[in-house]
């Protein structure tokens, strides 16, 4: 494997011995290098922020009079349009969504509400899902008119605002809406640890005896803290903590079983394109939505759906809707494709 | 071998632009460091993949907390490892109490036996592994086509047509590669065995 260009060289000798010493390096986990990468991201990213968080919120709060005003005027004009979600009323902090299975709310000194779509709740409310029947229960809330908090069966939380929530036991889902915002972050606090929302959706699961504690992220980036040690996690990952602070992560795909109960409250498709559903579709099961080609892109971007499609659950309505518009889906592993539907070619 | 000055002002630029949320210093950052952190964590904690894994991005973590505390006057590699290092040995504090198996072989010691036994003796087998460890991660801080280049060359005793071919360069542009990547080399080499100096140091005081 010589050649002239390999005629001994002492300039080389050095590194040539080491080389040879060290022999191959042994392979890294590929994976496990990208989750950190991805983590350490975020969490530079939080740490970056902050300085400019300062400057933003000094410019915000000259500004926030005339904002005031704006956003009022703006919510009439929804509100007559029909386009914007009921918010909570002043004092009210969630507004039900939907509710399964056995639900229960109680408020100190007061009378329990009933649990049905449209019922406002005030902070201080305390929830709970399921009972000893097992019963499969679940409930889905709007946060001060923004954030979607649903609740999986045998889970008790208490409201304590419309951005703080305590987990008591169980598991909740959050989504705070697509991309980054200006919104006050969402705390879920638990006994082992507090996990809050840099713009994300996640769900916090703490097991029944407070023994272990399970954030998942899907899309964005959490915050967990426990004691004065911190944890962010990303996309795509999930941090469990135990009861000494020891963390341990793990990969979590957005179309893992773990977030099926969240599936099963999630509120109905509010009506539009079947392309917005395609979107809504995306969201609720973690499924990749293919086009197969522009054309078909365009074709369920100007198509409207017309009537009520409460009742299809989100990882079933492409397969019922999508017919009616010449299109067709198919799943492969998490992958949606739509395609022009074959009889139509 | 020549002598020069590890890249103090690429490192002092690199934390001003994390520092101004620049995006490409991130990325910069991890395909220059993260590779050499991780093998220089893994190493210390017996390969365990998960462990490592929570170290490195602790060590992270803090790192960007307190960025602004670098002042340059070392390789940023080095301070990366000290931290690093501490999280290791946080680790093995908390863990005290539990047994340890406390080996040495080929893989090198354990930190809990570097902490507890200053006055060991290494022999030959441990500085060849120390050699090892600094080889490799000095390899994991370069580009990788120095990397690669380096390793076909050396390691694997390619010729420089053979590792043109496969850079899918000419001949004098590979020779060019190959003395570019040597120096750097050279430097990155150093700087671990500088932070392994260190380390030594600190253990035995």
């Amino acid at each position: 494997m010589t050649d002239r260009h390999d005629t001994p060289d002492p300039d080389q000798d050095d590194v040539r011995r080491l080389l040879e010493l060290a022999g191959p390096r042994p392979p890294l986990p590929e994976d496990d290098l990208e989750t950190i990468r991805r983590e350490a991201m975020a969490a530079w990213r939080s740490e970056t922020a902050g300085a400019s968080r300062a400057t933003r919120a000094n410019r915000r709060i000259g500004l926030v009079g005339l904002a005031a005003a704006l956003l009022i005027a703006l919510g009439l004009a929804w509100w007559l349009r029909g386009d914007i979600r009921p918010s909570p009323a002043p004092g009210d902090v969630a507004l039900v969504e939907v509710a399964k299975g056995i639900v229960t709310a109680s408020v100190p000194r007061e009378p329990s509400p009933q649990l049905t779509a449209g019922t406002r709740l005030a902070h201080g409310t305390s929830l709970e899902t399921g009972d000893e029947s097992g019963t499969p229960s679940g409930l889905a809330l709007r946060l001060g008119g923004r954030v979607s908090l649903r609740l999986a069966t045998a889970t008790h939380v208490t409201l304590r605002s419309d951005s703080v929530v305590e987990l008591h036991r169980g598991a909740v889902y959050v989504d705070t809406g697509s991309g980054r915002s200006n919104h006050e972050s969402i705390e879920i606090r638990t006994t082992l640890g507090t996990a809050t929302d840099l713009g994300t959706r996640f769900l916090v699961d703490l097991d029944p005896r407070g023994e272990e504690l399970v954030v998942g992220v899907r899309e964005g980036e959490v915050r967990v803290r426990h004691d004065a040690r911190e944890a962010v996690a990303m996309a795509g990952s999930r941090l469990v903590v135990d009861r000494t602070g020891v963390v341990r992560r793990g990969p979590l795909s957005p179309s893992d079983d773990l977030w099926r109960w969240a599936v099963d409250v999630a509120p109905p498709f509010p009506g539009g394109t079947v392309a917005e559903l395609l979107s809504w579709t995306r969201r609720e099961t973690g499924w990749e939505i293919r086009y197969a080609t522009a054309e078909t892109e365009a074709v369920a971007a100007r198509t409207t759906i017309h009537g009520s499609v409460a009742a299809l659950p989100p990882d079933e309505a492409p397969f019922a809707i999508l017919p009616g518009a010449g299109l067709e889906a198919t799943l492969e592993e998490d992958v949606l494709v739509v395609a022009p539907a074959r009889d139509s070619n | 071998m020549q002598r020069e000055p590890p890249d103090l002002d690429a490192d002092r630029e690199l934390v001003r632009r994390l520092l101004d949320a620049d995006q490409d210093a991130f990325d910069l950052l991890a395909s220059r460091h993260l590779r050499g952190l991780y093998r220089f964590a893994a190493r210390r904690l017996d390969g365990d993949p998960e462990l490592t894994a929570e170290i490195v991005q602790r060590t992270l973590v803090k790192v960007f907390a307190k960025l602004s505390t670098y002042r340059g006057e070392g390789a940023f590699f080095g301070w990366l490892c000290a931290c690093c290092r501490n999280e290791i040995l946080m680790h093995f504090r908390r863990r005290r109490g539990r047994p340890v198996a406390l080996g040495f072989d080929e893989k090198g010691v354990g930190a809990d036996a570097l902490v507890a036994s200053p006055s060991y003796a290494p022999d030959h087998d441990l500085m060849q592994s120390e050699t090892a460890e600094r080889v490799h991660v000095a390899l994991d801080l370069l580009p990788d086509d120095y990397a690669r280049a380096l390793e076909w060359k050396y390691t694997d005793g390619l010729s420089v047509r053979e590792i043109a071919s496969r850079l899918d360069l000419g001949e004098k542009a590979t020779e060019s590669l190959l003395t570019r990547a040597r120096a750097k080399f050279r430097d990155r080499y150093r700087e671990v065995r500088d932070t392994q100096t260190h380390e030594a140091e600190r253990d035995s005081s």
